[in-house]
Formats: structure tokens, sequence, C-alpha cells
């Protein structure tokens, strides 16, 4: 009972669950782009820009340009 | 030399020291003494000209040369340098943690680091095969077919099982306050994007170790030999080669 009671504290909730889906669709095509070409995953800042582009700019563009 | 621990130790820091540290200096920490010797090490072409160390491992990890950059007294004389000249504490402990945990993680390969950095000696445990002699692409190959691959799928692992260290409520709660450099941050960008900005080093070394994994052991099928000092088709170098 008692390791239940944990797991269900450690265990993350719908909507977290949606965000690390997010993510991992995310890492999918980064993850893809890096097998092709080494090149794509040899610096942070690349990683960083591909996030920042894919989790935050084009999401927010997306929402303002269909409001 | 290690790949994607240098990204994700520091998550692991962040959650045992919370707000008593500083994220972003304690990745700049963690980055820093390859972001001036690595390119190097490895070559560039720039044009007609090719540029790379003529003894890579020596430039690298030994002096002379830029071995003193993974020296932990070169990691407390840039702390003291950034806490007296920015006047922040956490700013400068935060890149002397970071520091440490590169300088220490990179120990775990068969050149090691010099501590204590004016002696020239070379802490080692040799777990795996130091490679980067052999350029970009095969010390990625001999680098995720050893232990150093492991050493960075233990973090990976520790730091899914330490999930809510990167999820929003822990970002606005202790991240956030803990450094005014977020709430500078935060009069240009919304708290969404910052949000994304601090799981990024989480994303790349993650997304770094799964890409090549798969491109050392599912396209070009490098072997995997898990032995102390592996893997032992490529020549690992040692610190007086």
């Amino acid at each position: 009972m008692a390791v239940l009671h944990v797991l269900r504290k450690w265990a993350p909730n719908r909507a977290e669950l949606r965000t690390f889906g997010k993510y991992c669709f995310l890492a999918a095509i980064y993850v893809t782009l890096g097998v092709i070409n080494g090149f794509f995953v040899v610096a942070f800042w690349f990683g960083l820009a591909f996030l920042f582009l894919t989790a935050w700019v084009i999401p927010t563009l997306w929402r303002r340009l269909t409001r | 030399m290690s790949w994607a621990a240098h990204d994700l130790e520091p998550y692991a820091f962040q959650k045992h020291l919370g707000a008593k540290i500083a994220f972003v200096p304690l990745l700049l920490g963690s980055y820093a003494p390859d972001q001036f010797s690595k390119w190097f090490v490895y070559g560039i072409h720039l044009g007609p000209w090719d540029l790379k160390a003529n003894d890579p491992v020596q430039f690298h990890r030994g002096w002379p040369g830029l071995g003193f950059t993974h020296s932990l007294t070169f990691g407390v004389l840039v702390g003291l340098l950034i806490w007296g000249l920015f006047g922040s504490r956490i700013w400068g402990i935060s890149f002397m943690i970071g520091h440490a945990a590169h300088v220490i993680t990179d120990a775990g390969d068969t050149v090691g680091t010099m501590w204590f950095f004016p002696w020239t000696h070379h802490f080692s445990i040799g777990a795996w095969a130091y490679a980067g002699q052999t350029g970009r692409f095969t010390d990625a190959a001999a680098y995720f077919s050893g232990l150093g691959g492991m050493w960075d799928l233990f973090w990976i692992l520790y730091g899914l099982l330490s999930w809510r260290v990167i999820t929003r409520d822990y970002f606005n709660t202790v991240v956030y306050n803990a450094d005014a450099f977020w709430p500078w941050l935060n009069k240009r960008l919304p708290k969404e994007a910052l949000l994304v900005l601090y799981r990024g080093a989480f994303f790349y070394g993650c997304c770094q170790w799964l890409a090549w994994s798969i491109w050392a052991h599912v396209y070009h099928h490098y072997p995997y030999d898990l032995h102390w000092g592996g893997p032992h088709w490529v020549h690992a170098a040692h610190p007086n080669d």
C-alpha cells in the first residue's frame, strides 16, 4: 500500500502527460534530423533553437493567426 | 570526454539544491570547459583552411594546452570573478558547481582532468576510452558504445524519475524566484517561452543521446563494448601518449 501511495504521488497527471507527449513528438523530429545529419546534434544552441522554435514560436504564431 | 552528461547533470543539482542555486550559471559552468577547445580538438574547415590541434589530447586536457579549463581551480577562479564583477554570490557559486561537475565527470575517461592545476597530475578512473583525437564521428561512435554512453543514460533516467524538476510549477516557484535573470528576461519574453528555454538542455541531452546511439548502432553497426576502459576497438588516448 505504501508503494502504491508513493507511486500515485510520483505519477504525472493527464495534463502533464500531454506536455510530455508533445515534447516526445518534437524529440522524435529532432532525433530523426540528428541521425540523418549529425551536425544537427553537435551543438546545444542548435537544440535550444529547434525547441524554442517548435515548442513556442510556431505554436504562438499559429494561435495568433487562427484566432 | 563526456557528451549528454554535461546537459543533464545540472538538473540533478537543481533538484537537490533548489532555490540555493541559479540554473543559468550552473549550466554555463557545466558547458564552460569545452566551449573554447572542443571545436579545435575535432577540427573545422574554414574555406581553404583546416584548423585542428596537432595534438588534440594535449590541447584539450594537457599543459601546455587548454587543459587548465578542465581544472577545479579554474572553475573556482572564474566563479570568484563572476561573484566579484557582477556582485552575485549565487551566480558565482552556481558556476563553480556546474564547472566542477564537468571536471569530475570528464575524469571518467582514460585521459582524465588536472583537478588541481597548476599541479599537472591527471585524475582519471579510465571507465571509458577518450577518443577525441579520432575526430567527432569516431569519438561519438566510441563514446556511445562504451560506459560513457551508459553514464549519460544514468542521468537521463535520473532526470526522468525526477521529472517534477522540469514542470511548470517547479519552474515558477523555485527556478524563476531564485535568480533575477529570469524576471529580467520575462520583461522581453513571456513565462511560457522561459519555461521552454529552461527545459532546453534536458531536451537536447536526451535527443543527443538517442540520435548518436541510433546513428552508431542502427545506422552504422558499431559494436557495443561495455568493458572498463572500452570500447577496445578504438585507440584510447592516455595523458602521456
